[in-house]
């Protein structure tokens, strides 16, 4: 009984290709049909220039050749593929900027995420104005500036930057100070139906408790309230409000946990940050003795969305971008979510043995509708010719042998990528397998749900990793993450978000603890990173994710006003670092009220 | 409602004692209250019945059931009027009659051949389906199948529960099903799941399959599994049989209809909920499926003889596709495969033939079907 289905497998890159430089990722997309080749595409982007200088940036290209069509291919070094973006690079030397009245500030908030509920009144400085300056949704389309003339669209605006091409971020749509200082003066006491009947004007947030998760970190980055609700108190004083710049990653992109889209989204997202604080009306409220007026505002941005594959090295593409942009840009600080992976069994690690065989078991959850990604990383002495996997699941289900000759199936239902020099980190060969997804009745072959075994002779010594990344659903009904692995190799450290295993000296990764016990939250990912050197034992601060063990998570505003309700997570436990990062930074100003920050710890598991 | 508890207990397999029970009006009102009558009666006509109160020669106070004509007694009900007069009860038991004493079965070897002599009545019976059992070895992987899909209970506890019964209220949520403007729908459908329950048990206990918790100790039904064969499962069977009436009544031209794409889907998932129960594996889906459909084509077939075709349905799980996938097991196989499969078991034509000349037993269910495809007009 042998199940048929599906029983090709790809091993090798595209013909005529070098095995170096790929994204895994877009080898699959291309050879299952998932990446139409008329169609324009985002890529994360690094590359040397003859002066050996390195450089990271967000491009377009269009397929051509089943290769990306890069205008200058030489010098990159690696690339990562990105969601569609539905827009194009435009000149922008036409667009005038929009004229804003000042905002006196000391820090500048930011936040990257799903949805920012900019008219709850949670969110208003002492004079009754919105703390939201800035939003720039990805999603959306916006008019031109000046004039706005595109109908039906009075509020959204295409994003004016001065930053070079190829950092340019010129699509989605954003609202100024003007536009939502506009907005939040319609809605005054009691003016529940206006609240609603202007995210219905703006079409934004209109299905508020599908998208609550960005209101939660912006409720412990602006507000902060105690662990426990109390009062419903704010735990620092109005006086120090700060204001926010916030960007929305694109709706239809949040629905892929498995967050391919995430590397050119976030560069992206803090290129405008950086800009707008630049430009966006911000005045410095007071001066150090040594200070210059012209001294960059500091920005502390928040980001708490993350996968929990890759090679958790700290190399990867986006975290080396985003190494290079802090060191470019000294006056940003970013905070990030560790991940709540911790107790998931997404990790898995084995010794190898040059001729012995390594067997791991995994989860493949029924009714998915999304695919499933594992990610092995073998040592960098393997020699991926010599590596065999072979796959096989319940029922007889077996995708037989990696050899040569093998090529992948549109109709596939497991996938098999070998690649050198993947963007997702540096620690190796990376092989994704991908099983489509379970659920019956969607574009080509579904995978048997249950327990997969995929044996693999590495043929060398050394210890190879394997991750599954997200297939959680995100937003309205969702359903936890499911796929995982089992058996005597299931490891639950290594399991930071993946972005968040990088150390640089203004990086915070935050994990989450019980506020009635001190102890680290039950889901709180654990480090270290899996590099040798540089290493991150873990988070580098803990914040409260949790009141107690019977009192899951913490208060947090909801998209609308008067709307309370509790969030766990590092997600929120980032956003209260933020808060308490951005209070100390304003304690060291004269003049500055300097109010308690909240708790803090260090945030190793022990 | 205390003139139709008797009726109860005769489809009382597990999960079908509610689908009768759901529509309350039906037959009858209160008949409770002997004492009010007979004191009324007393005290009003006491007395009276003399001939002044006899009526006029000729004058009736109702209309009997159409009698029965000529000597077949199968044409006691043959009026096409005749059967949409008589309650809804009467009418069901009628018709299930009806269609079960016009079939008949076989067992060979490990292989169920359910067989029909509606299409020819002086001739042999002809295949409607076969079922094959599928081995222990089948049933063993399959097991792991229903531990994985156990992982969805939590989201899906409140509609497996609710799905214990026919779910006519979801039903009714995807159409405009009520007792008011579709009442010869309704009563099709109790006449169709009716004659699917009788064929669907007795096919069970030829088969005799085993059920998922015999084969791990991880499964753990949510309730105590049935005491009879899984394989078909009833559920599936039920579901299909009521999806594909429906979209055969209000003539959705293929699966792309998006009010077929609906029925299709709720079908499919109340057969994989009890697979994530762990009452089924999916391979009992698979066959529920397949006989559900089956029987919907062969009941339209006899209901609207020159409209349609017939061809033989079989079931033969290879293992190819262990999970249930409604694309695969709702067509019927090729001709020519089917052919060979009943040939090897049968040795007997199975070439269906027109309907012979004798409509007899069928015109009820003619008649039930013309007026409840009329509702859908």
């Amino acid at each position: 009984m042998s199940h048929t289905q599906g029983q090709r497998i790809a091993w090798t890159v595209p013909e005529g290709r070098d095995n170096d430089c790929w994204d895994p990722y877009f080898v699959w997309a291309l050879t299952t049909g998932r990446l139409p080749e008329d169609d324009d595409r985002p890529y994360l982007v690094q590359r040397i220039s003859d002066s050996g200088e390195t450089a990271f940036s967000t491009e377009m290209a269009r397929l051509s050749d089943g290769s990306p069509g890069f205008v200058d291919e030489k010098n990159v070094v690696r690339w990562q593929l990105g969601a569609p973006r539905n827009a194009s690079y435009i000149n922008l030397s036409d667009y005038a900027d929009v004229e804003v009245r000042p905002t006196h500030t000391d820090v500048i908030a930011a936040v990257l995420d799903d949805g920012c509920p900019l008219l709850n009144k949670a969110f208003r400085d002492a004079d009754g104005r919105s703390r939201i300056r800035w939003l720039w949704h990805q999603g959306k389309t916006g008019a031109r500036r000046p004039g706005g003339a595109e109908a039906g669209n009075r509020w959204w605006y295409q994003p004016y930057t001065t930053l070079p091409p190829g950092q340019t971020p010129a699509y989605g749509a954003e609202l100024s100070p003007a536009e939502v200082d506009q907005l939040s003066s319609r809605i005054t006491l009691g003016g529940d139906a206006v609240e609603r009947e202007s995210y219905r004007a703006l079409r934004y947030l209109e299905t508020p408790e599908k998208r609550r998760h960005g209101a939660s970190v912006m409720t412990q980055v602006l507000n902060a309230y105690p662990p426990f609700g109390g009062s419903g108190q704010r735990m620092s004083e109005p006086a120090s409000d700060w204001p926010l710049i916030f960007v929305q990653f694109p709706e239809n992109e949040l629905k892929d946990t498995s967050g391919g889209w995430l590397g050119v989204r976030v560069l992206d997202g803090l290129h405008y940050i950086i800009d707008r604080a630049r430009r966006g009306g911000f005045r410095r409220k007071s001066l150090l003795d040594n200070e210059k007026d012209s001294a960059p505002i500091p920005v502390v941005a928040t980001l708490s969305y993350g996968g929990l594959a890759g090679a958790h090295d700290g190399e990867s593409l986006l975290e080396e971008a985003l190494n290079d942009l802090q060191d470019r840009n000294p006056h940003l600080t970013l905070v990030m979510a560790a991940g709540n992976a911790y107790g998931r069994a997404v990790h898995a690690s084995a010794a190898l043995s040059e001729s012995g065989k390594v067997t791991f078991e995994l989860f493949i959850p029924p009714d998915n509708p999304n695919t499933v990604f594992v990610e092995f990383w073998l040592p960098q002495e393997a020699d991926l010719s010599r590596v065999r996997f072979e796959i096989n699941g319940p029922c007889g289900a077996s995708l037989g042998q990696t050899g040569s000759g093998c090529t992948i199936d549109a109709r596939n239902v497991c996938s098999l990528i070998a690649v050198r020099n993947a963007p997702q980190g540096r620690s190796g060969a990376m092989v994704l397998v991908s099983f489509n997804p379970t659920r019956i009745g969607g574009k080509g072959a579904h995978t048997v749900a249950g327990v997969w075994q995929v044996a693999i002779e590495a043929g060398t010594v050394g210890v190879i990793n394997g991750w599954i990344e997200r297939d959680d659903l995100n937003g309205g009904l969702a359903r936890a993450q499911q796929a995982r692995f089992l058996g005597e190799h299931v490891r639950e450290d290594m399991t930071l978000s993946s972005p968040a295993n990088a150390q640089h000296t203004r990086r915070f990764v935050v994990g989450s603890v019980i506020a009635s016990d001190g102890s680290v939250s039950g889901y709180s990912a654990s480090g270290p990173s899996s590099a040798t050197f540089a290493a991150r034992m873990g988070p580098d601060l803990s914040a409260i994710g949790d009141a107690a063990r019977t009192l899951p998570g913490i208060v947090c505003d909801g998209v609308r006003s008067g709307e309370r309700y509790r969030a766990a997570g590092t997600s929120v436990a980032a956003g209260a670092a933020a808060h308490s990062l951005i209070i100390e930074m304003q304690r060291r100003r004269p003049g500055n009220f300097a109010p308690a920050a909240p708790d803090l710890r260090r945030g190793v598991r022990k | 409602m205390a003139n139709w508890e008797g009726w109860e207990g005769w489809e009382g397999w597990e999960g079908w004692e509610g689908w009768e029970g759901w529509r309350s009006p039906r037959g009858g009102g209160s008949g409770g209250n002997v004492a009010a009558l007979l004191r009324g009666r007393e005290l009003t006509l006491g007395g009276q019945m003399g001939a002044q109160w006899r009526l006029r020669p000729g004058q009736v106070l109702g209309r009997a059931p159409v009698p029965a004509t000529g000597k077949d007694p199968r044409k006691a009900l043959g009026s096409a009027g005749g059967i949409l007069e008589v309650s809804q009860i009467a009418r069901a038991r009628s018709i299930i009659f009806d269609l079960c004493t016009d079939v008949d079965f076989d067992v060979r070897g490990e292989t169920f051949v359910l067989m029909t002599r509606a299409f020819d009545r002086a001739g042999a019976a002809q295949a409607i389906c076969t079922i094959a059992r599928p081995s222990d070895a089948n049933f063993a992987e399959q097991a792991r199948l229903v531990e994985a899909w156990a992982v969805l209970r939590p989201e899906r506890v409140p509609e497996i529960l609710d799905q214990m019964d026919v779910p006519m209220g979801l039903w009714a949520s995807v159409m405009d099903l009520n007792s008011t403007t579709t009442p010869h729908t309704l009563a099709l459908i109790d006449v169709c799941i009716g004659f699917a329950a009788h064929v669907v048990h007795r096919i069970k206990h030829s088969l005799g399959t085993a059920r998922p918790v015999m084969f791990s100790p991880y499964i753990q039904p949510i309730r105590p599994t049935p005491r009879f064969g899984a394989l078909p499962s009833g559920h599936a069977t039920e579901a299909f049989v009521v999806s594909e009436l429906l979209k055969k009544l209000i003539g959705c031209r293929d699966s792309a209809d998006s009010a077929a794409k609906v029925l299709d889907a709720y079908a499919e998932r109340i057969a994989t909920n009890r697979v994530v129960a762990g009452f089924h594996f999916p391979v009992d889906s698979m066959a529920g499926c397949m006989l559900g459909t089956c029987l919907i084509d062969y009941v339209q077939r006899l209901a609207t003889p020159d409209a349609v075709n017939f061809s033989p349905y079989q079931f033969v799980y290879t293992g190819a596709n262990p999970e249930f996938d409604p694309e695969v097991w709702r067509r019927p196989p090729k001709p020519s495969d089917a052919g060979a499969q009943l040939g090897d078991i049968e040795g007997k034509s199975i070439v269906v033939a027109g309907l012979g000349s004798d409509h007899a037993k069928t015109s009820s269910l003619s008649a039930l079907w013309e007026a409840a495809a009329n509702e859908w007009r």
